[in-house]
């Protein structure tokens, strides 16, 4: 491994681990299609109501293996949808890390992840302690009824990048810009592009073959790849990326695209198949098309610290209607409260953070802290993370309350009183399709709350509690 | 104030409009016809009210007392607007009923009133809460969370819900002033769409408009061609806006029931077993079940038992919610509490508009509210012979 900046000439940096998830809802495209009087038929992964980037982020880098060394993150999303706010800055509060990381959002175009990953490398090849977090989430609304629609799905992808080895080594990360717009936001929120067709086979093709020709490393890599992989809605295209830059090397198989690609997240979600599937040694380089092309060279790991969602997950069915009402493209007005940003910075512990207190006195727990002990009135209250995992006390699946409660994300709304293992009580919404019982095993995981006064607003919501590797809570 | 309460305030006069859907009502229309009809049942004129109290829950009129003041004619006079959750109205009496055996005045008006169909007909709307942390809270979710509870604890089914919800729609269906006059089957209530699991439609009352008044006085300018009814006890309890929060807390009952009625029953002097006939808080069918253990009518945990078996029928042994309840007979916010008052007294004075209880001689008025139960106010009447 030399030093110095990742660019076209130089290996920097150790990919310690890599996580990729799908989101759990399923859109049928049989549904969608015969909705538009159209015969289609498969499965794309989609958001759900409570879900955008910046919850998948937080899902994907939670399976991590170990971010307490992280100074850097960089979220990386292709388009920023209205009321976002600093997505980077949430992502990290999220997930715990102290108030002097930085954040970096890398976004305008269907290879932000590369860059994002070629700036980590830049980042530990001049600071060979520092550990960079990037994610990439692609949340994309594509148009109803338009064929991008029935191919591009959601997802996300956490890599941590810094000095220690695991999961693989970044080599290099070669590009070349050419600003076709290839990503951009409607002001209705619809994602439009350019066309895959078209970048993959007008825009890409002179900009692989000039890498290839003037950079000796890229070619030196490209004579030694064990696969090449192109990241495109389809594995059709995919191939015809890949076989621009080598002919005739293998891809990932097309069950890679069997929910759908994951948008500007697909390199990312190829990254991790590679990594976690491919043989220690092997060179593999992934073409990532946007505005110009990246190409992004990996060297396989040990294979450990990968982490792959498991290939029989069954999502929950999300109805084309709901889908097409959570992503506003139906006639609703989100008649939620404003979150003043004041309020939301003064009750950031609160919500993002999920603070209570305890008190010193009697050690009662509290959600949220109070400003006194409700059970002695004492002052001395001490914060208290109630993030994590209890016992649903009492539930109830409720059908009115998105008409008498605005900000409530989707009907039916299923809310949870949770007796927080370590003490404490909490009363939030179950994730979207989930109703415990009495008794049933839980726990925390940061969704998106509601857009009320034009800007996105995150909470906590409960899912079921299983053994699926997580990142231990601070 | 026990020592001074206890027969020392009177209800002089009672009126109620029909509880039900009054779009061309407004609610000092619906105030104006409450209070007139007080005043006629009293004997006496607007002039001879000293001051008022109106109970109103939703902040819809901009106008504090002043909605009162205007509506049947009280300008110059001290009038107070109050709010508790639905122990708005039953705390207006509070107000009212200190006043007197305070000595302060001699002859009060109270008046609830509530237009809920002004806002739409999905349920009562959520205006205060946290925007972020509060979000996914409904009356009907936050009641549900302790059918789930009770359900689950005792090993019961929905049924136990249903016959409560058929006790007061048949109890409702002979009340003239009644939101909802039809009598339902079990069947009925049993295949009726979910609201909030496990309560389905006809385990929730209905959102309605209304208006009731009490006069109160001292009890020698009651009207003398029938029994004086008097306050014996009163009670209110405020807890924690949160109760479900706190550790422990088993959703089996409300502690600021039990808090407001054991007051009430000490400043009385009278246990549970006293009570010939009680107007309680059914909100939601679990409101009443849970009710009758946390009042001391039954042993923690059969409630149910006890309205299963019929007790709790106007021929019971402890007759609750002749009127129809909230469930049938409606439960415009402000004015429950009233309208409470307005029907055990008249069950006191035998002249009850719907089932009359026999030898009716002590009453009891409950109400509960805020997420969680978090207040609850309890009046006990009683009648002079």
């Amino acid at each position: 491994m030399g030093s110095g900046p990742v660019g076209a000439d130089v290996t920097a940096a150790e990919l310690t681990s890599v996580a990729t998830v799908r989101p759990a809802r399923r859109l049928d495209l049989g549904e969608v299609s015969r909705f538009w009087g159209r015969d289609g038929r498969g499965t794309l992964a989609v958001v759900g109501p409570d879900e955008d980037a910046v919850t998948m982020a937080v899902a994907a880098a939670d399976r991590l293996s170990d971010l307490t060394e992280v100074t850097t993150v960089i979220l990386a999303r292709p388009t920023v949808p209205p009321g976002s706010g600093d997505g980077a800055a949430v992502l990290a509060t999220a997930l715990g890390l102290p108030a002097t990381v930085r954040t970096f959002e890398v976004t305008g175009s269907d290879r932000c992840f590369t860059t994002a990953l070629s700036l980590a490398g830049d980042i530990v090849a001049a600071d060979g302690s520092t550990h960079v977090l990037v994610v990439v989430a692609d949340d994309s609304v594509r148009e109803a009824g338009s064929a991008a629609e029935s191919t591009h799905g959601h997802g996300a992808t956490a890599v941590l990048v810094g000095p220690n080895s695991g999961a693989g080594t970044l080599l290099c990360v070669a590009g070349r810009l050419d600003p076709a717009p290839d990503a951009w936001q409607r002001p209705d929120g619809v994602r439009a592009n350019a066309g895959d067709r078209f970048l993959a086979t007008a825009v890409a093709p002179p900009h692989l073959q000039a890498l290839v020709a003037d950079d000796p490393r890229l070619r030196d890599l490209a004579g030694r790849a064990t696969g090449v992989h192109g990241a495109a809605s389809t594995p059709k295209l995919g191939a015809t990326l890949a076989n621009q830059l080598v002919a005739g090397l293998p891809s990932v198989g097309s069950d890679a695209w069997e929910l759908g690609d994951a948008g500007a997240a697909t390199a990312g979600m190829i990254l991790a198949r590679i990594l976690g599937r491919g043989q220690s040694g092997e060179v593999h380089l992934i073409v990532a098309p946007g505005s110009g092309i990246d190409v992004l060279a990996v060297e396989v790991g040990d294979g450990s610290s990968v982490y792959l969602p498991a290939a029989d997950v069954e999502g929950e069915r999300l109805p084309y209607g709901t889908y097409l009402r959570s992503t506003g493209q139906t006639v609703v007005t989100d008649a939620a409260p404003t979150t003043s940003p004041v309020t939301m910075w003064r009750d950031q512990p609160a919500t993002l953070g999920l603070q209570g207190a305890r008190c010193v006195g009697c050690t009662r727990v509290t959600y949220p802290e109070p400003p006194v002990c409700g059970a002695c009135g004492g002052h001395d209250l001490q914060p208290v993370d109630m993030r994590g995992s209890g016992v649903a006390v009492t539930a109830t699946t409720d059908h009115i309350v998105a008409g008498v409660n605005p900000g409530t994300p989707e009907s039916p709304t299923t809310m949870v009183v949770v007796e927080r293992d370590g003490g404490g009580r909490l009363f939030l919404p179950a994730i979207h399709g989930y109703q415990p019982s009495v008794g049933a095993r839980v726990r925390t995981v940061l969704r998106l709350a509601h857009r009320g006064g034009g800007f996105r607003n995150y909470y906590w919501r409960v899912e079921p509690s299983t053994a699926a590797t997580r990142r231990k809570q601070p | 104030m026990s020592g001074r309460l206890r027969d020392n305030v009177a209800v002089l006069g009672v009126g109620c409009t029909p509880f039900g859907d009054h779009f061309d009502r407004s609610a000092a229309d619906l105030l104006s016809a409450a209070c007139t009809e007080a005043f006629d049942d009293a004997e006496l004129s607007v002039d001879a009210i000293e001051a008022g109290w109106l109970g109103s829950y939703f902040p819809h009129s901009g106008l504090a007392g002043t909605q009162l003041s205007d509506a049947v004619g009280l300008a110059g006079k001290p009038v107070s607007r109050v709010e508790n959750y639905c122990v708005t109205g039953t705390d207006a009496i509070r107000h009212g009923a200190m006043a007197i055996a305070s000595g302060m005045y001699d002859v009060v008006l109270v008046a609830g009133v509530e237009k809920l169909k002004e806002h739409g007909d999905v349920g009562i709307p959520d205006q205060g809460d946290h925007p972020v942390i509060g979000r996914g809270r409904s009356a009907p979710g936050g009641f549900a969370l302790s059918a789930t509870a009770y359900l689950d604890t005792y090993g019961l089914g929905t049924d136990v819900l249903d016959v409560v919800a058929v006790k007061n729609h048949d109890n409702g269906a002979d009340h003239p002033n009644a939101h909802l006059r039809r009598r339902i089957s079990l069947e009925q209530a049993a295949a009726a769409p979910v609201v909030s699991s496990p309560l389905r439609l006809f385990d929730c009352c209905p959102t309605s408009d209304g208006a009731s008044a009490v006069i109160l006085g001292r009890p020698e300018l009651a009207v003398g061609q029938r029994p004086t009814v008097t306050i014996q006890g009163l009670g209110l309890a405020s807890f924690t806006a949160a109760p479900y929060l706190a550790p422990g807390f088993d959703f089996l009952s409300w502690p600021a029931t039990m808090a407001a009625s054991q007051a009430a029953y000490r400043q009385a002097g009278v246990s549970p077993d006293d009570i010939d006939v009680s107007e309680v808080h059914d909100c939601f069918t679990i409101t009443e079940l849970i009710t009758l253990e946390d009042l001391g009518f039954v042993d923690r945990g059969q409630g149910w038992r006890l309205t299963a078996d019929g007790a709790t029928r106007v021929d019971g042994a402890h007759p609750v919610n002749p009127s129809g309840g909230l469930k049938a007979f409606g439960h415009p916010v402000g004015a429950s509490g009233v309208r409470m008052v307005y029907e055990v007294v008249r069950q006191l004075q035998d002249r009850a508009h719907g089932r009359q209880v026999p030898e009716a001689r002590l009453g009891l008025t409950h109400n509960v509210g805020g997420p969680g139960g978090a207040i609850s106010g309890v009046v006990i009447l009683g009648r002079q012979e």
